[in-house]
């Protein structure tokens, strides 16, 4: 089991975790864990061993650390990734639904204000899109990401403020 | 100003309305006030004061009645007409939004029972897309009803007994 120390990596730093690495798999734990839609190279990880992870240590820059091994790259690839895609599939049908529903309301409305015989009509008001998507309380990615979290052993080390 | 009678137009009939006649706007007018899914083909009109009118009316009661000159067929063909197509694509999308976030949301099940970890995690329990859609209401196809009746002079005919 190996320890990873995953710190900012800020856009002009030069580095970058190797593709399909360990260390890159541990950024994509940690995105998880943040449950924000970072970048690929938003996370820089280091082994606990590798010089620069002492270094970040001292810099007080440490996000998080997780904990990998290979049967958890496993879990990864085969259960973790395909439910992350489904939850991402839910996302993305909410949000192509709301958008649908809104420019469709919209067209309407204005081409009632756009014409002398129909200006008192409205569409978007009477329908309470807001209302109507608050009732689908999607909290799939809270979940995957406390599950991810007990998994890999995730230790947050300071308030993410992005 | 010509009022035009709206009947039913019985299944075996072969009478048509032409296609961007005052006739044609008339029926589409009343399929759109009757608000009961039928076809702007399912319906004839005739001129109040024509024989045809009287004819039909031996035979069935009007519908509707619509009071149409050209500058009202204009409001219907320019304004009217695109608005209401504008409503159906709202109800559209209202419909497949509906199925797109349940279908969305059934993968991700299928995909929780089918995993050893993962088969214990509930996420979607709280997503109540039946009761989200419950809520939706589109009062302004009334409003636009209305907006409808009052332009073109619409009037109604229930058969009592």
């Amino acid at each position: 089991m190996t320890k990873y120390l995953i710190m900012e990596n800020p856009p002009d730093s030069g580095q970058f975790n190797e593709s399909g690495s360990r260390e890159e798999l541990a950024c994509a734990i940690a995105k998880v864990a943040s449950m924000h839609e970072y970048s690929a190279d938003h996370y820089i990880a280091f082994a606990v061993e590798n010089p620069q992870a002492s270094w970040a240590f001292l810099k007080d820059s440490v996000k998080y650390t997780v904990e990998i091994d290979d049967e958890r790259v496993e879990i990864w690839n085969k259960e973790i990734e395909p439910l992350l895609q489904n939850a991402e599939r839910v996302h993305d049908a909410i949000w192509e639904a709301y958008s649908n529903i809104f420019d469709a309301a919209e067209e309407f409305d204005n081409a009632c204000q756009n014409s002398r015989h129909f200006q008192d009509l409205t569409l978007s008001e009477d329908l309470a899109l807001d209302s109507i998507f608050e009732n689908i309380d999607n909290t799939s990615k809270f979940e995957i990401s406390e599950k991810v979290d007990e998994i890999f052993e995730v230790e947050t080390y300071s308030c993410d403020s992005n | 100003m010509i009022k035009y009678l709206i009947f039913n137009k019985s299944q075996d009939s072969v009478k048509t309305n032409v296609p961007g006649s005052a006739q044609a706007v008339a029926c589409e007018i009343a399929r759109t006030v009757e608000m009961k899914g039928n076809t702007a083909n399912d319906f004839i009109a005739y001129p109040d004061d024509s024989s045809e009118a009287t004819f039909e009316s031996l035979k069935a009661f009007p519908l509707f009645s619509v009071e149409l000159d050209q500058q009202k067929i204009d409001i219907w063909v320019n304004h009217a007409q695109p608005l209401l197509e504008m409503i159906d694509n709202v109800q559209d999308a209202l419909g497949n939004a509906y199925s797109m976030i349940a279908g969305a949301v059934q993968d991700l099940e299928s995909h929780c029972k089918s995993s050893e970890l993962f088969s214990d995690l509930d996420l979607t329990s709280d997503m109540d897309i039946d009761r989200a859609f419950d809520y939706v209401e589109t009062p302004s196809e009334d409003a636009f009803v209305e907006k409808i009746i009052e332009l073109f002079d619409v009037s109604s005919f229930e058969v009592t007994g």
